[in-house]
């Protein structure tokens, strides 16, 4: 335990949103209660929000853009007058949706979770199968590729022209492509020479070598997090709901509600000013 | 020379018959003509850069893009843009062989399709498939739209929207053309949709660039996704212009024969963004 | 005769440059800006009566030149997009013809038919027609010579090919639309189709 006692603590931060309702009502209720005990100010902060923030505060990027990847997520984001804003995103299902999904096709083990066992499968592969490429504008699609691998998968490996260990590296390959490449169209746009990678798929260390290899040949830095602070954590919140405390921020008691929809735009960055730097 | 001096008695015969009401509003032939004067056009018009290129000899870079360099030069005596797509080192080297020659060829075919369906593109001289280079027209007397909004919007607050508005209605138009000619331009921007205005014309004309991205479809949806890219691009390279780019909205309604199907996919594809439950 | 040929040859060459010598001149030559080492000449022949004689003498080899059929010519542009373009084919070894004269008809035609483009852009069987005499590295005037040897008519100026020029010919080989047609002159819309053409 981290031996902190309520004395100790300015506010009490919890997930507003986006999220699965069950978890998300649990905590907003805990929260509330605790606040309410200790008689501290709320704040429900956005779940994106969380990561970024503590992307930034971890690797001490500044200004980066900002590709989020989980298995609910695929939002490339850049900061820009108070707002964090959505420049590219998946128009269809995440990209981590679509690893997981490839990975029941190919009954790949959830333990310890289907996108770090793709990984590591895919590290084997040697042969790239052509798949759709869905890149259009800043956004990205993945329904089509994963109905196109859903669909050759079996033939492919019933007749050996690819192995398990090929179809995951085609997919990683081609995908992680389409990130980057979205990624740096996003850099190009908002003439950024930072980018940082944030959420569970962000900890796959190819995606993380091939934005770094994009990132040199154009002169700028690339910032990613280890698995500790890649996926969800709570500290993310608290980091986020800490900027948004020291910046005016509180979120009354009749408004300490929980939502599963809250998109990464919808929040006031009180915290960074016009240029991006800290306040 | 003789064409730039034509443009701006032209220019200032305009500012002198709308003095009255919008004074400092810029017209298109003026922020040509102001870019080609300092030389720093983001358009293929303006200025050029440092001279002889060591793959490109006679050609000069003038911008570096995301997976493309542009030259400017001369090509069998005309005033030419060299696009060179060149590989990414990131991607795997067959993908990116793949998307590099798919992207060249795809630009070349759908720029004859557009111009078919009489949409106005540079025109193309010649495409290197060996080096994935494609000449072509050197778009004189042009602007981005981009550039035009930037320099209308930062003059005058309340007129810019009148004065922005006959420019939304061509954009939209052309934009139906396009689509009902089933081209999916895949990477709408107000920097790929240029404003050009030779010293003999009277208004701007649309010209479209960039068909990278492009593809040939009859669905709604493919359109849709289309016209979703530009409205995001337009509003976050335009903070606070949704009313404007209502207009560009309303003129491809207009002008579109399937635009109802179209923009209910749109309001769909917009709705998926935001609906989405975006779980952790 | 022979001595005025030689003359004006001499003439011609004594002015070689890098660019197109464009002004009233009956020979115009340029290089290729990608392959500086190739020199194009084009030459204008007008009231041509001896077309199938020509004909014949290129399917021998004794005529080594591209001989097209003026009226589908818009410009001299044209032109050289096609001869940069059968060049290029050619270093590649990618041509789709045997010659990289026969290359550059196909080039200039719309289609992928190669008889086609031949019937269409090669010599008429017209009793009488203007055709445009392209030559490569025709360095000392050699080729020239043996060409205006054997074709039968008179040299004009390139700058007559604007009148010599079939436009509703052009439009109908290669199905411009009105809207099309709008975009751009009609040479610019010609050379874009053909550039494209082979873009799938």
């Amino acid at each position: 335990m981290a031996k902190v006692k309520p004395q100790d603590i300015d506010c009490v931060a919890y997930t507003k949103g986006p999220g699965m309702g069950a978890p998300l009502v649990s905590t907003a209720v805990v929260a509330r209660t605790v606040a309410q005990l200790w008689n501290k100010p709320l704040l429900g902060v956005n779940h994106c929000i969380g990561h970024i923030e503590m992307g930034r505060r971890v690797t001490g990027a500044v200004n980066p853009v900002v590709l989020y990847v989980s298995g609910g997520n695929t939002q490339v984001i850049a900061y820009q007058l108070k707002k964090y804003r959505i420049f590219g995103e998946t128009i269809d299902i995440a990209v981590g949706n679509c690893l997981d999904r490839f990975a029941r096709v190919l009954k790949i083990s959830n333990d310890p979770s289907p996108g770090y066992n793709i990984e590591q499968m895919a590290k084997k592969g040697e042969k790239l199968i052509d798949l759709p490429y869905g890149v259009k504008g800043m956004d990205v699609s993945f329904s089509g590729i994963l109905s196109y691998i859903e669909d050759a998968a079996q033939s492919l490996l019933d007749s050996k022209q690819a192995t398990p260990e090929d179809l995951c590296f085609s997919l990683q390959e081609t995908v992680f492509a389409m990130l980057v490449e979205i990624t740096e169209r996003a850099m190009a746009h908002c003439g950024s020479e930072e980018v940082l990678i944030v959420g569970g798929v962000g900890c796959n260390e190819r995606l993380q070598e091939m934005m770094g290899i994009m990132a040199a040949e154009r002169g700028a830095k690339v910032f990613a997090t280890d698995e500790r602070y890649c996926i969800d954590n709570g500290a993310m919140i608290a980091q986020a709901g800490w900027e948004m405390f020291r910046t005016g921020h509180v979120t009354p008691l009749v408004d300490s509600w929980c939502t599963q929809r809250f998109r990464t735009d919808e929040v006031e960055v009180t915290w960074r000013d016009d240029s991006g730097e800290p306040i | 020379m003789a064409a730039k001096m034509e443009d701006s008695t032209r220019g200032s015969g305009d500012s002198s018959v709308t003095s009255s009401n919008m004074t400092e509003i810029p017209t298109v032939a003026q922020i040509i003509e102001r870019q080609a004067a300092s030389g720093e056009s983001s358009a293929a018009g303006g200025g050029t850069g440092p001279p002889g290129s060591l793959h490109h000899p006679g050609f000069a870079l003038f911008k570096q893009g995301a997976e493309a360099r542009l030259y400017r030069g001369t090509f069998l005596g005309r005033p030419t843009v060299l696009k060179e797509r060149f590989s990414k080192k990131y991607r795997h080297p067959r993908l990116d062989e793949k998307l590099t020659t798919k992207r060249t060829q795809g630009e070349a075919r759908t720029v004859a399709r557009a111009r078919k369906a009489g949409i106005p593109t540079p025109c193309i001289y010649f495409v290197n498939y060996q080096s994935n280079c494609i000449y072509m027209e050197d778009l004189r007397c042009a602007t981005t739209s981009r550039d035009y909004i930037v320099a209308v919007q930062s003059v005058g607050a309340g007129d810019s929207f009148r004065a922005l508005q006959p420019i939304m209605d061509k954009i939209g138009k052309t934009l139906a053309t396009m689509h009902d000619g089933d081209i999916i331009h895949g990477d709408l921007t107000t920097s790929n949709i240029m404003l050009k205005q030779d010293a003999s014309a009277t208004e701007p004309e649309v010209v479209l660039i960039d068909f990278g991205l492009s593809s040939v479809s009859q669905l709604a949806e493919d359109k849709g996704v289309d016209l979703y890219v530009l409205e995001k691009a337009f509003l976050s390279t335009h903070p606070n212009t949704e009313t404007l780019f209502r207009i560009i909205l309303k003129s491809y309604t207009k002008h579109s024969r399937k635009s109802k199907d179209v923009i209910k996919k749109l309001d769909e594809v917009r709705l998926r963004g935001r609906k989405r439950t975006m779980v952790g | 005769m022979f001595d005025m040929t030689m003359l004006l040859l001499l003439l011609l060459l004594s002015s070689y440059d890098y660019n197109i010598r464009s002004v009233h001149t009956m020979e115009v030559s340029t290089t290729l800006d990608l392959y500086p080492d190739t020199t194009v000449s084009m030459v204008l022949f007008s009231g041509v009566t001896n077309g199938s004689e020509v004909r014949k003498k290129i399917m021998d080899g004794t005529i080594e030149a591209a001989v097209i059929n003026a009226q589908m010519i818009c410009d001299p542009f044209q032109v050289l997009v096609a001869v940069n373009k059968a060049v290029h084919l050619d270093k590649l070894d990618k041509k789709k013809t045997k010659t990289v004269f026969g290359e550059i008809l196909f080039n200039l035609s719309p289609g992928n038919n190669i008889l086609a483009a031949y019937q269409k852009f090669g010599v008429q069987d017209a009793e009488r027609q203007d055709v445009l005499v392209v030559l490569l590295n025709d360095l000392q005037g050699q080729q020239l010579q043996q060409v205006s040897n054997i074709i039968q008519g008179t040299r004009i100026p390139l700058e007559s090919l604007r009148d010599i020029r079939d436009e509703q010919q052009i439009i109908k080989l290669f199905k411009i639309s009105e809207a099309e047609r709008r975009v751009g002159r009609l040479e610019d819309v010609v050379v874009c189709r053909m550039a494209t053409k082979d873009a799938g």
